[in-house]
């Protein structure tokens, strides 16, 4: 004869053992995990006239699929989908890029998206103040000049052109007819925008990201951070500064320098 | 697939018949969705109603089974796009997809065998010829093109579920079982990835 009451005692704590082992073991998938990760690089001015804008973006990682369309959309709300100005970019190009119109002196909101099949998402915003003039550095220099370590030097001799390219595929020479020496190294003749140094000169050498820039000077390379800003002047010249690029020489040193070539 | 539903309750009545045993079981799962089903649908619990025939003793028993589970989202809203192409070039249409609900009633054709004769405490293998009909509520989305709600949507799926388990023979009366599987499915419906652990008590008819 079989005693209930000690089978159902006996079933519910077996039971609850498995249901207990069950749900330790529950794996913590998310839909997110499925969807490109996609990052918004830079936005910088293009061409003369200040109407139109460069805008770059990266794919992280494409999810479980391949990614099928990469863009970009932007707006001077900080709300807006991204239908609102879309522009559709390479998808096979890392970073990808777009060239898109923009009225000078607005604010707009940029984002970049990636999508594959099974959905699509979309960078953090990254907001960009469009302006008539090129931006420049943040610091009060007279055109070809250099402060290096507080001393002034006036850069009388100023070269630019692929020769000058010990690393990308394009140099800005400057000195002072002696021992002030400024190198800086682009990948291409650069358009206007804000480049930023990279850790490494020789990481310049098939780098395809076009805001990557490298400094030298007096040979000693800028350390990866610093912003450097291109401006394409009226008049075809195009002027180059970057303010307190930090460098190792016998200590920390820092240098400003304003250029155009 | 009526004729197949018929011929096996024919099946199962000539088991009854033949032995004049059958067992009535209940069988409570944990589901731990698996593959792409995993990356939009929680683990959830599932509960089935299984008549089988065959005695106590027997080593190869068949049976009927009905189940019920009900499949919440993993996040609120699954975003999608659309391809719009048009004289003005190719448009990345951004929209998406929300189920409101996910309810699964499983019939299922299940087979298993006891692995040691004689013995109470054994380990089985079984494999279930499973029917899923689902009934699911959901709302979808698409800029500029289209924005539905719907209710009441039903769709199917059918599928294999290889388990391999362990039973022990409590009393003349009691027989419990603890199964691990994998759902591996087909149909109109996309497709049902899950791992199926199972404990269920089974209480013999004379």
């Amino acid at each position: 004869m079989i005693n209930c009451k000690y089978t159902g005692l006996t079933l519910l704590r077996l039971l609850l053992l498995t249901a207990a082992i069950d749900f330790s073991s529950c794996s913590k998938h998310t839909y997110d995990q499925t969807l490109p990760s996609v990052s918004f690089l830079s936005v910088a001015p293009y061409g003369l006239s200040g109407d139109s804008v460069l805008i770059s973006g990266r794919v992280n990682s494409p999810g479980l699929s391949a990614v099928q369309f990469v863009g970009f959309a932007y707006s001077t709300q900080t709300s807006f989908s991204i239908l609102n100005n879309q522009f559709l970019a390479n998808v096979n190009a890392s970073p990808f890029t777009a060239i898109v119109p923009v009225s000078p002196d607005s604010t707009y909101y940029f984002k970049a998206f990636a999508s594959n099949s099974y959905g699509y998402s979309c960078s953090n915003l990254f907001k960009y103040a469009a302006s008539i003039s090129g931006s420049s550095a943040p610091c009060n220099l007279s055109s070809n000049t250099a402060l290096d370590n507080g001393v002034n030097y006036t850069l009388s001799d100023v070269n630019s052109g692929g020769s000058y390219a010990t690393f990308g595929t394009f140099g800005v020479e400057a000195d002072n007819g002696a021992y002030e020496t400024i190198n800086i190294f682009f990948n291409g003749n650069p358009p206007s925008g804000t480049y930023t140094t990279v850790a490494n000169l020789s990481a310049l050498n098939g780098d395809t990201n076009p805001f990557d820039v490298g400094i030298e000077i007096n040979g000693n390379s800028v350390n990866a951070g610093c912003k450097v800003y291109v401006t394409v002047n009226a008049n075809k010249t195009t002027t180059v500064s970057f303010c307190s690029g930090e460098y190792q020489s016998y200590e920390n040193q820092y240098a400003s320098a304003k250029i155009t070539y | 697939m009526s004729r197949c539903l018929h011929f096996l309750l024919f099946l199962l009545l000539f088991l009854i018949l033949k032995t004049g045993y059958a067992q009535l079981g209940l069988e409570s799962s944990f589901l731990s969705p698996a593959g792409d089903f995993s990356y939009v649908k929680k683990p959830t619990v599932a509960f089935t109603l299984t008549l089988k025939g065959g005695s106590i003793d027997d080593r190869y028993r068949c049976g009927f089974s009905i189940g019920y589970c009900n499949f919440k989202s993993t996040q609120d809203t699954i975003p999608t796009t659309t391809i719009q192409t048009g004289g003005l070039g190719n448009f990345v249409l951004p929209g998406y997809f929300v189920y409101q609900s996910y309810q699964v009633a499983s019939f299922s054709f299940t087979n298993d065998f006891k692995i040691l004769k004689d013995a109470n405490f054994s380990p089985t293998v079984g494999l279930d010829l499973v029917f899923y009909g689902i009934a699911y509520s959901d709302t979808y989305y698409t800029e500029t093109l289209v924005q539905a709600s719907e209710t009441g949507n039903t769709d199917w799926s059918a599928g294999i579920l290889p388990q391999v388990g362990i039973q022990y023979v409590y009393s003349s009366w009691f027989l419990l079982t603890a199964n691990i599987g994998r759902n591996l499915s087909f149909g109109s419906a996309a497709p049902m990835g899950f791992w199926k652990t199972s404990i269920g008590i089974a209480y013999y008819l004379r």
